[in-house]
């Protein structure tokens, strides 16, 4: 029996090919034919970039897929590399001390900071779960910031009286990123 | 005995495929403090249940209360990129997760449930069923919840939850119909190779009955059976929902485990003994 598909060569295989009306329709071919029709593409005899980038299974060569691969590492690496050169990503978080490849190996992060510091790796870690990579929510209207800086310096002002240091520095910092500044007080005691 | 077309007709069907599907559910909050490391978990889960889904609007009012009560004391780590934040990145945006506990079992039994579950996860919807001791999904009881909480609105997650949930309700009530109006004879099989097996097997495990109890529980559901009600099906499902394995991994434990089974069995072999069919069911299946 002939190739269903050339006419030419004697048929060696079955494949199953399906309709524009999605009905599948058993097809007698020769061993060429098949490896094209599985390839995804009508054979074509003349066709070079066919012939290097197609290996019949349709997948490229595997020289060519290591070398899209090296592409695309070296192309990711030089990116990272410009990120992290420019502070976008951090390989430590400045607060909490939490590792950057902890963080991608277990997905937990160590403290509020750590959302900065790892922004880039968040966003590329939500954005295919989540519905965007913005807040649309709420805002935490029940804590206007005056009432924050008073909540914080009395933290600060606890944390300085149990001589729990390394928290009254946490908490200074957060209180100068809003503005806020620690009444004198509690800086002199803070500083002693 | 009425006419077939009589039966089928929709003002009858509400209370033979009955709205028992949902059996409830619970809206969480996730919260952590300012200018504080995060501990194991989130350092605040707020919870309220609902058990209808016009409840789930009313029980996230009562959880936004419980949450400017606690603001109050302690303000909440928030930044404008990912909202309230969390240990957890799945829990950031407004960390809010509303689950429901559905029983999908006319869905199983049609054989449409891995269809729909596919369908949850593009709506960026999980569903988790119970699976132990190689008993996957046991009862086809799932807790289906969101699962996504960033680029959304409190209020737009509210009401896509509402939206999904009722839909799988709509899909499940359709499902029992088919069941009733075309697969009888099916249906028929699953509830009465359960009952023989509650009625005459010698061991079984907390798992395994949960998963037969399923079919009875939706046959007790519609009216099907005599000797067995639904809440009655309801209270030995929720027991065994419960039921842990904390019995060692040794020649002793094995044999507790023996025991145990076999007790489990001679209850249901003595609980099961008097369910059958009732005159409901031979007037409405095959």
């Amino acid at each position: 029996m002939k190739c269903e598909i050339c006419h030419k060569a004697d048929a060696k295989t079955v494949i199953h090919k399906k309709a524009k009306d999605g009905t599948e329709k058993e097809l007698y071919v020769c061993k060429a034919c098949a490896d094209a029709a599985r390839a995804g593409s009508p054979r074509k005899k003349s066709d070079p970039e066919t012939m290097v980038l197609n290996s019949g299974d349709g997948k490229p060569p595997p020289f060519v897929e290591d070398l899209l691969k090296a592409t695309i590492g070296f192309v990711r690496g030089m990116a990272e590399a410009q990120d992290k050169a420019s502070g976008k990503i951090k390989d430590v978080c400045p607060t909490c001390g939490k590792k950057r490849d902890e963080f991608l190996e277990d997905g937990r992060l160590g403290c509020p900071d750590c959302w900065k510091a790892f922004a880039a790796d968040i966003r590329e870690r939500l954005a295919p779960r989540q519905y965007g990579v913005k807040h649309m929510g709420s805002t935490p209207a029940a804590q206007p910031r005056v009432n924050l800086c008073a909540q914080l310096e009395r933290q600060l002002k606890a944390a300085v009286k149990k001589q729990n240091f390394e928290k009254a520095a946490e908490i200074r910092r957060r209180l100068e990123e809003l503005g806020g500044r620690p009444s004198r007080g509690t800086s002199q005691e803070g500083s002693k | 005995m009425k006419p077939r077309g009589q039966r089928d007709s929709l003002g009858e069907f509400p209370d033979l495929i009955a709205r028992d599907v949902l059996c409830g559910g619970e809206e969480l909050l996730f919260r952590n403090p300012l200018g504080e490391r995060f501990g194991e978990n989130d350092a605040w889960c707020l919870s309220e249940e609902w058990f209808s889904l016009d409840d789930i609007r009313p029980a996230y009012a009562s959880l936004t209360q419980k949450e400017s009560r606690l603001a109050d004391k302690q303000p909440f780590a928030w930044n404008p990129q990912f909202g309230y934040l969390s240990p957890f990145p799945e829990h950031c945006g407004t960390g809010l997760l509303i689950r429901a506990d559905l029983h999908l079992e006319g869905l199983h039994i049609i054989g449409d449930l891995p269809p729909v579950l596919n369908a949850l996860e593009a709506v960026r919807f999980g569903a988790q069923g119970v699976s132990f001791d190689g008993v996957k999904n046991a009862a086809h009881i799932f807790d289906v919840y969101t699962n996504a909480s960033l680029g959304v609105s409190e209020e737009d997650l509210i009401a896509r939850a509402e939206r999904v949930f009722a839909e799988l309700v709509q899909q499940e009530l359709n499902a029992r119909m088919r069941l009733v109006r075309e697969l009888s004879r099916t249906f028929e099989d699953s509830v009465s190779r359960a009952l023989a097996i509650l009625q005459n097997c010698r061991l079984l495990s907390p798992w395994e009955l949960l998963d037969i109890l399923s079919p009875v529980r939706l046959a007790a559901v519609m009216g099907f059976l005599d000797g067995i009600t639904r809440t009655e099906a309801d209270q030995m499902l929720r027991r065994q929902l419960d039921a842990r394995d904390d019995l060692p991994d040794s020649p002793d434990g094995d044999r507790m485990r023996d025991e145990r089974d076999a007790a489990i069995a001679d209850d249901a072999n003595k609980r099961f003994a008097r369910v059958r069919w009732n005159r409901r069911a031979k007037e409405y299946l095959t």
